[in-house]
């Protein structure tokens, strides 16, 4: 780098380095990116040199929001040392990082005070925008990742080696280097198992507003791990919201395209699921999950019979109330009552290993 | 550093995707500009159908070179996506060597040689005579975790050890473009590793320049009518929004079905261009006239 470009190359280090205190992931490799893509465009260009930045600093579109708020801040030579408060709550990857690194002398706005990152507060930044994992999220993370686990079926797609499956042509015949080159041990490679095709149906009538969080949640840790897993939403009718959730952001239920209805009609809602989406229960290898507190307006004779139908279609069949774990709790509510005989698991929403309890429940009597 | 390309190529890159049917912004050309001076691989997300794999066919052209792609899927592993030792034809030539009697030391040579090599697209790229191809790994959030893992590897050293040959080296490094579709999160230490661009859905006046460009037969009016229908159009809850292509494909089935206006029997008889989901379907035919602005149809 020619001398003259030192100056500027402390600046966009100096860029980087706030931007990190903002829980945007600009290491070391990428302040150097920055500094190489600065030099790479027009540097008196200044509109060059911010697209320039920002595709190098920036990576994802929580990051460029963040990016797109600071970069003005910046610019006009504004003090942007975070506060020590902030460091905290940013830095999850070395959070002194802007202490290493000298900043140029003098640039301070003209009252001397430092400028404040306006807008930005550390809690909102400390997730990094859309990325935002709070412990509860995490929590239903592992949830969903211990359920996909136990409730495994092979074959899957990707092999392993093994005993049985199709021939491994090459470790055979590594192998058989070790015999003068004779095949004497025929190795296999076997298909791993592959985690359980779900389908979620939640419950999105007004009884259930106050356990939208969670059982948003857990819709989002199932969709995040695996793609074999789908999610419906019902309350007097039924939708898809897979796609929705596996955009990024934990949204509100009016994003997603709906609305609290006022009552649930469970037995309608599950028929429906049967008769349009029916097809996807392929091979009895699927796992339903539904989460509802029972609270029907519906028929509830109509709940049991499509239960029965939904029962001989699937692998598993589970229930999660948010009601469950109250105190003295029994299940009572008339759908419920008639659904409890086709379950194979009934368990808590509310429980942050609500869907790994389910899966320890041993095999229904279905299961050989 | 090549200092030689600066500033005016950023322009020239736009404006030799533009030649090619790709309209580009200045962020897009900047990022492109980039990933070629930085010799970086691209990561481009965005929504379905707003032209991420086009964009790799289109950078090709522009450098007039080969475009090598990896379609990434869930169970992609390295044997699919490196190489492989052709193994019927390794075992056909022993025992024709053996039937022959020809030089043991030979054949052993012989087997594990270039010739015996299939080369998936990975090992394709790198060992790819000059000029540098574009390597495209696309919708790399279906791979694995374990997958993206083994791609960092690659991307970061550009060569690959086989043992019965030894190491690969790229000769000049591909020019890589990642593409994702957020179905997962990809690993941090990826994107790291990447420069980013994020493209969305083109504005109205965008996505009718666009059209213009692509279908210069249909009427420039038509073209803008079909952008700012699909503005509002994707302003809606539908669960498969229409991307770019769903836009071309309207308006190409306008200008077959010989409608000179967008207006609600036009927009009822091509709608299955553009929506391919019952439910998006029927949520949209009951709001076609504000979608069509008012559903004046002059």
């Amino acid at each position: 780098m020619t001398p003259g470009l030192r100056a500027p190359a402390l600046r966009i280090a100096e860029l980087g380095a706030v931007l990190r205190h903002l829980g945007v992931g600009a290491g070391p490799d990428a302040q150097v990116a920055a500094v190489r893509a600065a030099a790479a465009v027009d540097i008196e260009d200044a509109e060059d040199v911010r697209l320039a930045l920002r595709c190098a600093y920036a990576h994802s579109p929580a990051e460029l929001q963040i990016f797109d708020a600071v970069y003005p801040l910046w610019l006009r030579g504004e003090r942007l040392r975070p506060e020590p408060g902030a460091a905290s709550a940013g830095g999850r990857r070395g959070a002194d990082a802007a202490d290493e690194i000298p900043l140029p002398g003098g640039r301070r706005t003209a009252g001397g005070a430092p400028a404040s990152l306006a807008g930005y507060s550390p809690a909102g930044a400390a997730g990094r925008g859309a990325d935002v994992r709070t412990s509860q999220e995490r929590a239903a993370r592992r949830d969903a990742d211990r359920f996909l686990r136990a409730l495994r079926t092979s074959p899957g797609r990707r092999r392993r080696p093994g005993r049985r499956g199709a021939l491994d042509l090459r470790r055979s015949a590594r192998d058989a280097r070790s015999t003068a080159g004779e095949v004497l041990r025929l190795r296999r490679r076997e298909r791993r198992p592959r985690p359980p095709r779900v389908v979620l149906l939640c419950d999105f009538s007004r009884s259930m507003a106050e356990a939208d969080a969670a059982q948003l949640r857990l819709a989002r840790a199932l969709v995040r791990r695996s793609r074999r897993v789908e999610v419906f939403a019902f309350s007097t009718e039924l939708r898809p919201i897979t796609e929705r959730l596996r955009r990024p952001g934990l949204r509100p239920l009016r994003d997603l395209g709906l609305a609290y209805g006022g009552g649930t009609r469970i037995g309608a809602s599950l028929g429906a699921f049967l008769r349009d989406f029916g097809a996807r229960l392929r091979d009895r290898d699927s796992v339903v999950v539904v989460v509802s507190d029972g609270l029907d307006t519906g028929e509830p004779a109509l709940v049991a019979q499509t239960l029965a139908q939904l029962r001989l279609r699937v692998r598993r069949l589970f229930w999660l109330s948010p009601l469950a774990g109250t105190p003295g709790y029994r299940p009572v509510q008339r759908a419920l009552a008639e659904a409890l005989p086709y379950l194979d698991g009934f368990g808590d929403a509310l429980s942050p290993t609500a869907l790994q309890d389910l899966a320890q429940v041993r095999p229904g009597r279905d299961d050989a | 550093m090549e200092r030689s390309a600066i500033g005016p190529d950023i322009d020239g890159i736009a404006r030799a995707l533009q030649a090619q049917g790709y309209v580009a912004d200045r962020q897009l050309a900047t990022a492109l500009h980039l990933m070629l001076a930085l010799d970086q691989p691209l990561l481009v997300e965005g929504p379905a159908g707003v032209g991420k794999t086009a964009l790799a066919k289109v950078l090709a052209g522009h450098l007039g070179t080969r475009l090598i792609r990896l379609q990434c899927y869930e169970g992609l592993d390295a044997a699919a996506a490196l190489y492989e030792w052709d193994y019927p034809r390794q075992l056909l030539r022993i025992r024709l060597a053996e039937a022959a009697k020809g030089d043991l030391r030979e054949v052993e040579h012989g087997i594990y040689s270039r010739e015996f090599l299939l080369e998936r697209p990975l090992l394709q790229a790198i060992t790819a005579p000059p000029p540098a191809p574009v390597l495209l790994i696309d919708e790399v959030d279906r791979a694995d975790e374990e997958f993206e893992a083994f791609l960092l590897e690659v991307l970061g050293e550009f060569q690959v050890t086989i043992p019965e040959l030894g190491t690969l080296h790229a000769v000049k490094r591909p020019h890589v473009i990642l593409t994702s579709n957020r179905t997962r999160d990809l690993s941090d230490a990826l994107r790291r590793r990447c420069l980013y661009h994020w493209i969305d859905y083109p504005d109205a006046a965008h996505e009718a320049e666009i059209l213009a460009l692509h279908l210069p037969d249909a009427s420039r009016r038509l073209a803008q009518q079909v952008a700012a229908a699909m503005q509002r159009l994707r302003a809606l809850p539908l669960d498969r929004a229409p991307g770019v292509a769903e836009s071309l494909d309207w308006l190409r089935s306008l200008v077959a079905l010989g409608c000179d206006a967008l207006d609600v029997a036009a927009a009822r008889q091509s709608f299955a261009a553009v929506l391919k989901d019952r439910e998006d379907l029927q949520l949209a035919l009951g709001e076609l006239p504000t979608l069509l602005g008012g559903g004046e149809t002059s």
